[in-house]
Parts: C-alpha cells; sequence; structure tokens
C-alpha cells in the first residue's frame, strides 16, 4: 500500500479509472432515472414502454395539428409509420382518419382551438385586463368603441367583435376533435419503434444498472479515498507539497472555483445541440470539472497532512503578517517605554492619555465630557489606590528593615513594574542583612572560642613557667645578678598571666558569650563598697577620692560581678594613670530616668587620643606601653557595660578624663 | 609527716609541686592521670591535689571516684578559671580549687589550709556560743577566731562585723546595717567605712584577699558570708 501510495502510475491509473467509473456512473444513473422516472422498478414492460412512448406521442399529436393548421390537407400530413389521427369538424363529422382500428398502444382525444391571430384596439385591450378569465359569460358592460379583429390562419377567414366573449364563441365554434394513436404493433423504423427497442433493452438491463450504479459508487469512493490518502507522497518520501500545493489555499480554491465553472458553463452558453455530439461534448465538460474537482481535494488532503491548511491560506497570511505587525508596533512602543525613566515614561503616557482624550473632547465638541471624566475616575481612582498600596507596603517594609526587623518580608503580590522592583530590591537587601548578621554572628562566635582555646593551651605552659620560676626564687642564689633575672621572670610572668585573663574576658564580654543575671543593684550601696575597696590605695597613690551621690537610692538591674568589674577596671586605670596629688571624682546623679555615673580624674601623661580611640582593644594612653596592663580594661568595662543594657562613654578634655555610665533606673 | 597526692598530667607541673611540698615538708604520690590516682589512693593520703582536665580519666569523674571512697579534701587545680567549671567542682565535692597559672605561695596556703582541717576534725567540740563557718571557728565567750585552728587578731569593730555575719550566713547585710548593727548609730554617709573594715577582716581571713571564698561582696547590695563555705 505504501508502495502505491508513492507510485505515479498508481495515482495517474487510479484517476483514469475514477473517470471510467464516473462515466459508467453517470451513464447508468440517466439509464436508472430514465427508468424510475417511467416507474420501471414496480411496472410491468408494457406499462413502462407506455409511459417511455407518451411523451413522443404527444410530440407527435402537436406536429400533426401544427401541420393540418398550416392548411395542409390532412392526407399530405407526414408523421411516424406507426402514428395514426383522425380528425373530427365541429358538428361531428369525421373529415380524416388513417386508422383502422389497429390496437394502439397509446391513444388520445383531444378539443383543439384553431390558431388565430388577435387586434386589439386601445378600448378593447383596456377592457381585456379588466376581464375576468376564462370569458364564458357575456360582460356586463360593453365599451361600444372596443374592436377586436380576428384571422383565421388556416383558411384566412377574418372576423370582428366587441367583446372577448364574443371571440369565445367564435373560438368554441371552430374547434375540432382529434384523436391520435400510437400502434401497439410497431413497424420497424421510426421513432417509437427505436424508442421502444432502447427502453425494451433497459428495461431487462434495469437491476444490472442499478448494480453498475452502486459499484461504480463504490468503487469510485474507495479509488478517491486512495487517492487523498495517496495524495502528496512521492515515492518514499514523507508526504511533501508540490507546487500546486503551495499556491495559497484561498487563492487556490478560487481558481479551481473558476476553472470548474469555466467547464461546466461555456458549453452551456455555446448551446450544445441535442445530438449524441452535444453531449459527448458536455459529458467531457463535466468530466473536467470533476477532475478540478479531485485535483482540488487531493490537494486539500496534502495540506491537511503538511498541516499547511490554513497557514498556507492567503488571508492567514495578511493577518498573521498584520497581526506580528502590530504586535512589533506595541513591542516597539513598550520597549521604548520601558527604557524611558519613571517620571519621563509616566510624563508620556500621561501626556498621550491626555492628548486622546483632548482629540474626542474636541471631535465630539464636548459631548463626551462626562463619559471621559466616568472613565478617568473608574480607571484613574483604583489606579491611584493601587499605586499607594504598593507604596505603603514598601514604606512598612523599609520602616521595619530599617528598625532591625529582619525577618520582615515585604509581600510583592500584585506589585507591578517600579514597585515590584523595589519591594524586590527591599527584601534583597534584608536578605543581605540577615546574611551579614549571620556571618559576623558566627566569626564572633569563632574568634571567642578560638581565643578561649588558645589561652586556654597557653595557661599550661605558663604555669609551669611561674612554678619554676617559683622555685628559682627559693633556690639560695649567690649571684644578685641571676637573682634579678629572676625577678624579671617572675614580674613578667604574672604580667602574661594578667594579660591572658584580661583578652579571655574581653572576648567573652564583646562576643556576648558571657552569662548575665541581672538583678537589682543599688549604686550607691557599690559606690561605698568601691569606695571601701580602692580609698585607701587611691590615697596612698596621692590621689583624693571624692564621692557624691544622691540623698535617695538609686537602683539599677544589672549583674553585680559584672559591674563591679567595670568599676575595678576604672577603678585601677585611675590608680594606674592619674597624676598623683589631684582629686579623682565620682559622681552619681539621676537623669531623666537615667542612673549616670561619672569618674573624673587628671591624667598623668598628656592623652594625645580621643576617647574613641581609647576604647579600641590595645590601646593604652601611653604610646612607650611601659607600665603594666593589658589595654583591655577600658574595652572590657565597655562590653561588659553594654552586656547590662548599660551604656559607657569616654571624654578626653586636655589633661580631664572623663568616663560616663549611664544605666536605665528602676523602680 | 602528711602524704599529698598529686595528679596531673602535666609532668613538669607534678614534679614542681613535687618539690614545693617536700620542701614544706610533706610526703607525696604522683600520679599522671585518674586512674593512676585512684590506684594510688589509700587511707594514708590526706589531700588529693587533682587536675580537671586529664586523659583518660578526667578530675571530675575522679573526684567522683574518690568521693565513693573517701572524704580525703580534694583540691582542683583547674586551667579554665571559668564560674561554671568552679562551681561544678565545688558542688561534686571539691574542697577548694586553686585557677592555673597559680600561685605557689596560695596552693602552699590551700594546702596547709585544708590538711589542718581534715586532720583536727575530730577535736572541735560544739557549743552554743561557738560559731563555725569553713575553717572559721567564733568563740564568743573568750571573744577569740580561729582560722584552720591558729587565732588571728581581730580589731573589735571587724570581731563584731565577722560576729553578725557569722550568726547569719548566707545572709546579705547592706553597709549601713552593718554599720547600724555594729557601731549602733546612723551612719550619715560613712557607710564606706564598713567596706573598709570588711576589706581588712578578709586580707586577715582569706588566703586570696582578691577573691574571697569567705566573706563575699555582693556589689550593689552587701556582704555576706559564704553559707557552704568549704576553706
Amino acid at each position: 500500500m505504501k508502495k502505491l501510495y508513492g507510485s505515479f502510475a498508481a495515482k495517474l491509473v487510479a484517476v483514469l479509472l475514477l473517470c471510467a467509473l464516473a462515466v459508467v456512473f453517470g451513464l447508468s444513473m440517466v439509464g436508472v432515472s430514465a427508468l424510475s422516472r417511467w416507474d420501471a422498478f414496480n411496472g410491468s414492460l408494457e406499462s413502462v414502454t407506455q409511459s417511455a412512448v407518451e411523451n413522443l406521442a404527444w410530440n407527435e399529436y402537436m406536429y400533426v395539428w401544427d401541420q393540418y393548421q398550416s392548411g395542409l390537407d390532412p392526407q399530405y400530413i407526414s408523421h411516424d409509420v406507426n402514428f395514426r389521427f383522425t380528425l373530427i369538424d365541429p358538428e361531428g363529422k369525421q373529415i380524416y382518419s388513417d386508422y383502422h382500428d389497429e390496437p394502439a398502444l397509446w391513444h388520445i382525444t383531444q378539443r383543439m382551438q384553431p390558431n388565430y391571430s388577435v387586434e386589439r384596439n386601445a378600448a378593447a385591450e383596456e377592457y381585456e385586463a379588466a376581464m375576468e378569465y376564462p370569458a364564458v359569460t357575456p360582460p356586463p358592460i360593453i365599451a361600444s368603441e372596443a374592436q377586436i379583429v380576428v384571422i383565421d390562419e388556416r383558411t384566412g377567414e377574418r372576423a370582428e367583435f366587441q367583446t372577448d366573449y364574443e371571440l369565445e364563441q367564435w373560438r368554441q365554434a371552430r374547434s375540432m376533435t382529434m384523436r391520435g394513436y400510437v400502434l401497439a404493433e410497431l413497424t420497424a423504423g421510426g421513432k417509437f419503434a427505436q424508442r421502444v427497442e432502447q427502453v425494451t433493452a433497459l428495461y431487462r438491463t434495469r437491476y444490472a444498472l442499478v448494480a453498475a450504479a452502486g459499484l461504480s459508487f463504490l468503487m469510485g469512493v474507495l479509488l478517491f479515498i486512495f487517492l487523498m490518502a495517496a495524495a502528496g507522497h512521492h515515492g518514499d518520501a514523507p508526504v511533501r507539497e508540490s507546487f500546486v500545493d503551495r499556491i495559497p489555499l484561498d487563492v487556490f480554491t478560487l481558481l479551481a472555483i473558476s476553472a470548474a465553472g469555466i467547464a461546466l458553463i461555456v458549453p452551456m452558453e455555446m448551446g450544445l445541440p441535442g445530438d449524441i455530439v452535444g453531449y459527448t461534448v458536455f459529458g467531457l465538460c463535466l468530466l473536467a470539472a470533476a477532475l478540478i474537482a479531485l485535483l482540488y481535494c487531493m490537494s486539500f488532503a496534502v495540506r491537511v497532512k503538511c498541516g499547511t491548511l490554513w497557514q498556507n491560506c492567503l488571508i492567514a497570511r495578511i493577518f498573521r503578517r498584520c497581526r506580528r505587525t502590530t504586535h512589533r508596533l506595541w513591542e516597539l512602543a513598550r520597549d521604548g517605554l520601558r527604557a524611558l525613566p519613571l517620571i519621563r515614561r509616566w510624563a508620556v503616557i500621561l501626556g498621550g492619555v491626555a492628548l486622546v482624550e483632548l482629540f474626542v473632547m474636541l471631535a465630539s465638541e464636548g459631548d463626551c465630557a462626562g463619559l471621559l471624566w466616568f472613565v478617568n475616575l473608574v480607571l484613574g481612582v483604583p489606579a491611584m489606590l493601587w499605586a499607594l498600596i504598593g507604596f505603603a507596603r514598601l514604606r512598612a517594609g523599609a520602616g521595619a528593615i530599617a528598625g532591625g526587623d529582619l525577618n520582615y518580608t515585604v509581600d510583592t503580590r500584585y506589585l507591578r513594574g517600579e514597585l515590584l522592583e523595589h519591594a524586590g530590591d527591599l527584601n534583597h537587601i534584608r536578605d543581605g542583612l540577615n546574611a551579614a548578621v549571620a556571618e559576623r554572628m558566627k566569626s564572633q562566635h569563632f574568634q571567642s572560642e578560638l581565643i578561649t582555646n588558645v589561652s586556654h593551651d597557653i595557661k599550661t605552659p605558663l604555669t609551669n613557667i611561674i612554678s619554676y620560676v617559683d622555685l628559682l626564687e627559693k633556690e639560695e642564689l649567690q649571684n644578685d645578678t641571676a637573682r634579678g633575672y629572676v625577678e624579671v621572670l617572675s614580674r613578667q610572668s604574672q604580667r602574661l598571666k594578667k594579660l591572658l585573663d584580661d583578652l579571655l574576658e574581653a572576648s567573652k564580654a564583646s562576643t556576648g558569650v558571657l552569662p548575665v543575671s541581672l538583678e537589682r543593684c543599688e549604686l550607691g550601696v557599690l559606690l561605698d563598697q568601691c569606695v571601701g575597696e580602692y580609698g585607701e590605695r587611691l590615697q596612698s597613690a596621692g590621689l583624693n577620692l571624692v564621692v557624691s551621690k544622691p540623698e535617695e537610692p538609686v537602683t539599677i538591674l544589672a549583674d553585680g560581678r559584672h559591674l563591679w568589674r567595670v568599676f575595678d577596671n576604672l577603678l585601677s586605670n585611675v590608680l594606674k594613670y592619674a597624676q598623683p596629688g589631684t582629686r579623682v571624682y565620682l559622681n552619681l546623679a539621676r537623669e531623666g530616668g537615667q542612673a549616670v555615673l561619672t569618674f573624673r580624674n587628671i591624667s598623668r601623661e598628656a592623652l594625645n587620643l580621643n576617647g574613641e580611640e581609647l576604647l579600641a582593644r590595645f590601646v593604652r594612653g601611653d604610646s612607650a606601653r611601659s607600665t603594666e596592663g593589658s589595654g583591655l580594661g577600658l574595652a572590657i568595662a565597655q562590653s561588659l557595660t553594654a552586656l547590662q543594657g548599660g551604656e559607657m562613654t569616654l571624654d578626653v578634655d586636655g589633661d580631664l578624663f572623663k568616663v560616663t555610665l549611664r544605666f536605665e533606673e528602676t523602680k | 609527716m602528711h602524704t599529698i597526692l598529686i595528679c596531673d598530667d602535666e609532668r613538669d607541673i607534678v614534679a614542681a609541686l613535687k618539690i614545693v611540698l617536700e620542701a614544706e615538708g610533706y610526703a607525696t604520690l604522683c600520679a599522671y592521670n585518674g586512674r593512676e590516682a585512684l590506684e594510688l589512693l589509700s587511707d594514708a593520703v590526706q589531700l588529693v591535689l587533682l587536675d580537671v582536665m586529664m586523659p583518660e580519666l578526667d578530675g571530675i569523674a575522679t573526684l567522683s571516684a574518690i568521693r565513693e571512697r573517701s572524704n580525703v579534701p580534694v583540691i582542683f587545680l583547674t586551667a579554665k578559671g571559668e564560674d561554671t567549671d568552679k562551681i561544678l567542682g565545688l558542688n561534686l565535692g571539691a574542697d577548694d580549687y586553686v585557677t592555673k597559672p597559680f600561685n605557689m605561695v596560695e596552693l602552699l596556703a590551700r594546702v596547709r589550709s585544708q590538711i589542718r582541717r581534715y586532720t583536727r576534725l575530730g577535736g572541735s567540740v560544739a557549743r552554743e556560743d561557738v560559731l563555725t563557718a569553713g575553717g572559721l571557728m567564733l568563740d564568743d565567750r573568750s571573744k577569740s577566731v580561729t582560722l584552720d585552728g591558729e587565732a588571728l587578731s581581730l580589731t573589735p569593730t571587724e570581731y563584731d562585723i565577722l560576729h553578725l555575719l557569722m550568726q547569719n550566713p548566707g545572709k546579705v547585710f547592706r553597709p549601713d546595717a552593718i554599720y547600724r548593727a555594729v557601731w549602733h548609730e546612723e551612719p550619715y554617709g560613712a557607710e564606706s567605712t564598713v567596706a573598709v573594715h570588711i576589706r581588712h577582716l578578709r586580707e586577715k581571713i582569706e588566703i586570696d584577699p582578691a577573691e574571697p571564698r569567705l566573706i563575699k561582696a555582693v556589689w550593689g547590695q552587701g556582704y555576706k558570708l559564704e553559707k557552704e563555705a568549704r576553706q
């Protein structure tokens, strides 16, 4: 089958076969339709012959009458060999007959009126127009000037009447009776014998004809299906279009219809003769039209198979081209607008809208004002509300993120364009902050862990060093130089120990891994305790401690041990760095719900650093770093203060060194 | 002659401790991990110096094992120096702790204190007018105070303050309350005097006054005598 599909010869054969079958089908259908018109499938051969003859017989009858009317003597009237007739005048007298009571296949008796010419004058015409036919009764009014002139064509007799009634009377009086017969026993020759012969043959083959029609139809359909299936196949190659199939569908359809139309109309317009040649030409034309239709169907099938049915349509192409063009224009406009900055874009859009509205207003001479106002309201107000809602969301998101809520996500639902981008950017900023904070926490934790581990590892050898230095000190060293060295070793190892402890504490305090338990803490009591601890030492260092505090107790929430550590660090700082012979002020005051502690002293060395620099780790007022201390004291104090929710600031004013601690007061 | 069991995985430290302690007249046994310490532990041992971080059996586990057998005093040698470790050690039954890197003088003082207390434990008589806390004993009749059996010389004010604190161990006294109880008058800004006296008191009682174990300052609230002090 596949091979057949691809074979051109098979298709050609199929087409030819289809043509032949069409001819067969056409002819057999002609026969079948004629037979069924003659009722051949129910009646006997006789009745069929009668029906088949009737038409011919009528023609012959009228032919004979016309000859008689033209004035021919009846005996010279020519007619078929198997036709007979009898003429009877109005009075009932037989004028002529060649019928001699033979058995008749068909016969008829009819009153025939003469052929005549009529001429009416205007009045008669008018009268006739108003008259009712047939004019069997005399009319009520007779117009005197009406005149009808009648001439008998056969006899040339002339008569004049005033009314059609009279004409009718005249006609009736001259009508004759004519009888026609077709003989039952046909003599060979002539139309009737031929027709009867044909009909008999047709009648005999009537079922064969039906079968032929049915079979040819069925085979035709099968061939048609085959052709449809095979259309587009060329050899073993997959279905492809030929140049015919590439003609746009609508053009092709028009071409096919006009070609088929020409094939059908041209022979009809030319007026084909009614003989066998005419019919053959007509049949061939019909065949040509059918072939065109077949080709069209095949091409249609190919298009369907290739899926190019609509695609290849000129109208579709034009439509597509139009759509593509409009789409491209729209994209161009949209991209152009997008490329513009926000303000300019909306200026262009709103300007465009305003121009269109102005144009509409001018065109409608102001009739559309109300409608335009309504449209603006319906479209504009929701758009503005939408923009405002978007802005409100952005505002809330930015506020939350600025306020430190790093879990806030700006809702991007229903947002479009710049608002959406803005919301996305805000969410990105938040993500970035989150990542940075997490990273920082991690690294701080890691740092603290590292310092804890390292200092722990350092402590073991340090313990050894200190222990053995101790042992050395106990030895009865004879050498003074050696004793001096041991003393240095002892001092420096103790300093190393202090440094290590401070480092550990600083790292813990700054990374917040230190546990803090906040309790009520009375600052007045703490000051007293501080004075108790440091008073004598300060005095012996030549410093005069001046403490001032309010009468009522000042209470804050703090971790006593950490707070003491802060005081301890600050006061030991004072001991180390204050100029001997000066006063040291320790002041406690209330300031707007806050407890404020200030430490003030005069520095022994000139301070060339500001407060912030002094708070940095490992920074010390003396650049030589010769004195004891790690340089972490202030940093630790600040971190511990922050851990307890307080704030520590440092001010340097010349030689005045001032530390301020602020805590929220509690009741 | 008292025997001290030294247990530390750091051999140099053990050697140093051995030298120092033997110079002080103690006999020593050396172990380098918890398992060895448990093997060497006997009734002859009067004190154990125990490192916390050790291989095989660490100090905490060793302490638990020791406490199942004996109530010999144990001093922890801790390098961690963190409050949680100290508290854990003390709660598990350690009698004292020394933070590495330690000072030999302090260590010796603590060793002496623990041994004295352990060996004289049976000698103390429970009397109503005698207050005890840690190694402290305050006899109100003779107005005398002894620390691990050694007499302390306190000023009357110091004695009164200590008496007040020992009568209510664990209770926090505000400086002004102490002032009123001891001086029998209103302080009028003289509360810091109390702090000075407390400091002096600590210097006499505590081995390391900078890190008191008996008389503690509750910063911002007052002072108290540690209730469960083991010194």
